[in-house]
This record gives C-alpha cells, sequence and structure tokens, in this order.
C-alpha cells in the first residue's frame, strides 16, 4: 500500500476503519480504511468487483452483516438501519437508477423530504396550519432544486416518462431535499452522455459549495479527478491509496496495480 | 385537476352517494334489497380494509379474512358471553385483529413480503380451526347463533337497530365513517408512504422512512377495519360460526380491490357496490348465475386490467394530450 498522505481532516465526517465483508468465503471487502473530510468532494475508483459498491451497503446500513468500525461524525453507524442513517445526514443514490415512477417529477422531490421535516402523523391526517406550511415549504424547496438540476420544465411530468440521464438528476435532486451532511453517489454519470456529465459535476460542487460533502464512486477517472479534492483507489476489496488526484495520478502502486503502469491516470 | 377541483369533486361524490344511500330505504321497504344493500356496504369497508395493505402498502394479505372472522367472534363473545353491548364487542374486535395483524406481520415481515403472504394464510387457517375445536368458547361449528339487535340506550330509552331499515341506516354511518377515515389516511402522508414503500422500498428506506413500523401500521390499520366489518356484519345476520372464515370471502374482496384498481379510493368503493349487487341482479336465471358472473369478472380484467382507476385515468389523460396536440398544431 502507498504511503501518500491522507488529506482528511484529524475528526473526518465520514471514517471507516477495517471493513470486511465476505458472501460464502470471497472477501468482497477486505479490511478497508477511508475517510472523507468534511466539505469534501471524495471520489472512489477501482476496477469492477473490487467492493465499491459493497462498501457503500455497508456504510449506508443496507448490508449490516459487515465487521468494522463505520463512524460519521464520530457516531458509530454499524448495525443502525438504512433509514436511520439517512435520518442521520447520509443519503445515497443507487447504482441502478432508482425513482417513483408513478408519481410526477415534483412529487418524487417532495417525497424524500416527508421523513425530514418533524411533520406528526397527527398533524399530517388533519392538516394543521402548520403541515400546510411544511407542505408549501416543501415544494417552495422542490421547486428550487427542480431548477437547480434543470427539471423544472418537466415538473408535473410522470417520473417514469423521464430520459435515463434525467431520471439521475431527479435522484440527486431528491437526496438534496433534506439538506443531508453527506452524500454517497453510486455511479452518478455511468451512462450518461458528456453534455449531462458535465451539467451533474457543476450541480455537485454548486450544492458541495453550500457545505454538503460529497463521496462518489464512479469508473468515470476524468470526471472524478476534475471534481473530487480527495480520490480513493480501491482494489481487491481494500483501500490501495487515498490523496489528492494529483498525487493519485503520480503513484506507481495505482499506475501499476490499478492500469498497469501503461499511462497516466485521469488522461 | 387543480386542488380545490379534485376537493370539490371528492365532496360532490360522496355528497351524492350518501344521497343515494339515505334514499333507498325512502324508495323500498323490502328486506331483500335493504340486505343488498347492507352487504354491499360492508363489503366494500371490508374490501377497503384490504386496499391499505395490498393497494396502498402492496402486501398481499390472506389474513383479511382472518381479521374479518376474529372481529365477528370476539364481538359476538363480548356481547353473549361477557353481557357487554355491541359497541363494546366492536372496540374489542378491533384492539384484537389490529393486535393480531401487528403479531404476524412482526414475525413474517422479517424475512420478506412473500412470506408475510404464507403467514397471513395460515393465520386465518389457523384462526378458522381455533372457531371449529375450541368448542367450550366458540361454541365449535353450530357457531353462535341467537346475536342480538344492536341498540343504543339515552337513559331509559332504547333504539334498537332491530329492522333492516334501521339496520341499513347504521350501516350506511358505518360506512361514511369508516371509508371516512380511511380516505384521511389514505390522502395524507401515511397514504403516500405506503405507496412510496409499494413501489420501491429499497429507496423508500434511503429516503428515511421506516419501512417496517409503516407496514405493520398499514396490516394494523386495515386488520381494524375488517374487523368491525365482520362484526357488524354478523349481527345482521344474528349468528357468527366458522364459515365467517370460508375463501368466498376473501375472493369477494380481491375482486372488488382488484376491480377496482389498486392503491384507488372511490373507483373501489364504485366497484364495492357494483361486485357485491351484480350476483344479486344476475339471479335471473339462476341456473345461469355464477356463469354470467365470472363471465363478467373475466371481461372486466381483460378490458379494464388496471381497473377502474386505471380506466377513468385513461380517459382523462386522452383531452389532455387533444388538448396538447391541438396547441402543438396551432
Amino acid at each position: 500500500m502507498s504511503a501518500v498522505a491522507n488529506p482528511a481532516a484529524v475528526h473526518p465526517l465520514l471514517r471507516v476503519r477495517n471493513l470486511r465483508r465476505s458472501f460464502a468465503g470471497v472477501h468482497a471487502v477486505d479490511g478497508l480504511d477511508i475517510e472523507v473530510a468534511a466539505g469534501s468532494v471524495t471520489g472512489m475508483i477501482g476496477p469492477n468487483g473490487c467492493g465499491k459498491t459493497t462498501s457503500v451497503n455497508c456504510i449506508t446500513g443496507f448490508d449490516r452483516s459487515f465487521t468494522g468500525q463505520v463512524d460519521m461524525a464520530q457516531t458509530p453507524l454499524a448495525g443502525r438501519t438504512p433509514d436511520a442513517i439517512a435520518r442521520g445526514g447520509l443519503m445515497r443514490t443507487f447504482q441502478a437508477i432508482r425513482v417513483f415512477d408513478t408519481f410526477t417529477v415534483l412529487e418524487n422531490v417532495k417525497l424524500s423530504m416527508q421523513s425530514f421535516d418533524g411533520t406528526t402523523v397527527w398533524q399530517s391526517l388533519v392538516r394543521t396550519s402548520w403541515f400546510r406550511r411544511k407542505e408549501e415549504e416543501a415544494e417552495a424547496r422542490a421547486l428550487e432544486l427542480l431548477e437547480l438540476v434543470g427539471l423544472l420544465p418537466k415538473a408535473g411530468d410522470m417520473a417514469g416518462e423521464l430520459s435515463y440521464g434525467q431520471k439521475k438528476l431527479l435522484s440527486l435532486a431528491g437526496i438534496l431535499m433534506s439538506d443531508p451532511r453527506l452524500v454517497i453517489l453510486d455511479e452518478p454519470v455511468a451512462g450518461v452522455n458528456p453534455t449531462r456529465a458535465m451539467e451533474i459535476a457543476e450541480i455537485i460542487k454548486s450544492v458541495n459549495g453550500r457545505g454538503t460533502s460529497f463521496l462518489i464512486i464512479e469508473h468515470n477517472i476524468p470526471f472524478v479527478m476534475r471534481l473530487c479534492d480527495s480520490v480513493i483507489v480501491m482494489d481487491r476489496g481494500k483501500r490501495l491509496v487515498q490523496g489528492t488526484p494529483e498525487q493519485i495520478r503520480n503513484d506507481p502502486a495505482v499506475l501499476e496495480a490499478y492500469l498497469g503502469g501503461a499511462a497516466n491516470v485521469g488522461d | 385537476m387543480s386542488r380545490t377541483n379534485s376537493a370539490f369533486g371528492n365532496l360532490s361524490l360522496a355528497a351524492l352517494l350518501l344521497a343515494a344511500g339515505i334514499a333507498i330505504p325512502l324508495l323500498t321497504q323490502s328486506s331483500y334489497f335493504l340486505t343488498v344493500g347492507i352487504t354491499a356496504m360492508i363489503f366494500t369497508v371490508f374490501a377497503m380494509s384490504l386496499n391499505i395493505v395490498y393497494g396502498y402498502a402492496g402486501l398481499l394479505s390472506l389474513a383479511h379474512v382472518g381479521f374479518w372472522g376474529v372481529g365477528a367472534y370476539v364481538a359476538a363473545l363480548v356481547v353473549t358471553r361477557l353481557g357487554g353491548s355491541i359497541w363494546e364487542g366492536l372496540i374489542a374486535a378491533a384492539f384484537v385483529a389490529a393486535a393480531g395483524g401487528v403479531l404476524i406481520g412482526a414475525a413474517a415481515l422479517r424475512l420478506s413480503n412473500h412470506a408475510f403472504v404464507i403467514v397471513s394464510l395460515c393465520f386465518t387457517l389457523l384462526m378458522q380451526m381455533l372457531a371449529q375445536e375450541w368448542i367450550d368458547v366458540t361454541n365449535g361449528p353450530m357457531g353462535i347463533p341467537g346475536l342480538p339487535a344492536p341498540s343504543i340506550g339515552f337513559g331509559d330509552a332504547v333504539f334498537t337497530f332491530g329492522t333492516p331499515t334501521r339496520f341499513f341506516y347504521l350501516t350506511l354511518a358505518f360506512a361514511v365513517v369508516s371509508l371516512g377515515a380511511i380516505w384521511l389516511v389514505v390522502t395524507s402522508r401515511i397514504g403516500r408512504t405506503l405507496q412510496m414503500i409499494k413501489h420501491d422500498e429499497t429507496l423508500a428506506r434511503s429516503l428515511g422512512v421506516r419501512v417496517t413500523i409503516w407496514k405493520l401500521t398499514a396490516i394494523a390499520l386495515s386488520a381494524i377495519f375488517a374487523a368491525l366489518a365482520g362484526g357488524l356484519y354478523v349481527f345482521y345476520v344474528t349468528i357468527v360460526d366458522p364459515l365467517i372464515f370460508d375463501v368466498y370471502y376473501t375472493q369477494v374482496i380481491l375482486v372488488i380491490v382488484i376491480i377496482g384498481g389498486l392503491g384507488s379510493f372511490w373507483p373501489l368503493v364504485i366497484a364495492g357496490l357494483i361486485i357485491t349487487v351484480l350476483p344479486e341482479i344476475l339471479r335471473t336465471p339462476n341456473e345461469l348465475r355464477m356463469i354470467s358472473y365470472g363471465v363478467i369478472l373475466m371481461l372486466a380484467v381483460l378490458l379494464m386490467p388496471t381497473g377502474i382507476a386505471g380506466l377513468v385515468g385513461k380517459l382523462r389523460k386522452r383531452p389532455a394530450a387533444a388538448k396538447s396536440a391541438v396547441e402543438l398544431s396551432s
């Protein structure tokens, strides 16, 4: 493992220590150590099957059959359910895009706020003035986010009618509704055209500028290298190295193990 | 449709159905017609209870006839064995059914939605067996006959719902309150949360939804209304026996929910009223009744695969699409 300096702060927002997850004897994640600094955009790259998505599933509580330590803001996440982790401010998207197809685009974004605005069941049932105000606030915020991701003209369309790239934008808008502290994006630009990828990068930068941290799992290395402050390279279930894009580009271990030493990373 | 229009539409439809309900006993005193009306209203509430858990939350429950039967037995036992009123019996029925629902939900939902289907079926079979075999309490296959008519006391004066007309109005009040309460629930955030879970449980979890708690809430709520419907039903037919758990009741409410449209409200109410009245209309000639009923159901499923709700949705979209086409061409 390379000894590249870690840019994460002393108390990183997300700290993963010795994460291990096996499937029938196959070590999908094999002692992973990573850190995501507060306020950063951190990328995670690595070949197919190296354990990136499995790690994300463990971090976000969707897979709880792991060993190791996962802390967000020094609070342990291990054993917590995915919904509890989400309500704690860690939101994620999925590699296979997921939206509520039979709801409109606007409803999709508003639905993302339901577990976060402190409205009680009773307030919702009798439609109190507090509830109606919260609904109006949620709608205003949802429209703002749809404008940010360029889907405002589609607000009234059914989500199922959107293109693949538009669904990616919609899912991004949805998880931003609750103003999360950390967002994990699983392959946000996979299968989308370069223009859309640039749009997504701009949105991430803009939201990051307002204080939300990102961990981005991606195969599109130029995208990661241009966008991220820190990059984690995974190989065979482990962190090969974590460093700045510049450090990653010049790290011989990365060139050797990840690209066979034939090219510069991110070119 | 704007929110104001939608609220006006809902109120108009509710008022129309209520007015029709009030008018029926004024137009006929025939106990046959009133019985058909009473059955239609009770089965509509019963089917709507299944709709909460199946149509909204996406959990196919075969326990509903179990909740309905448990509600019927508990209400009957509270009245006949404990000397309580039917109202106390119905409250007890609601609590017992809700507890049963949470119990089987908590056990089965740890595994999967498929496990819930199996466990829910087992619950109904177990309850049926209990009704048959626990003779000291349930009177076994003989059942508990002679259930008294419901009554309300005002001081010394007692008003008994002992005639078909009176029972019709009692059932109408029950249907209005139950359907009104269910409408409030399914059009609130609870309904939307259940729909989120039905459409994509994983996505719902990732957005902070407590999926298991909401599923259990849906099961408990639906069990309550199924039990209330079952309790009221047996006080009309004046007997409860193990046949209350018959698969026929599951078939009727499933047909209503599917023909109405999963997760719909008004289309399901309309389907409930039609499906329960239809076999009576088809009695002439009686020999062909079930064949005609079957053919109509098959045609309904073929022509309206997403139920009445889907058909209404399509018809609504057509004028909108035509309007857009005109705007584009101009």
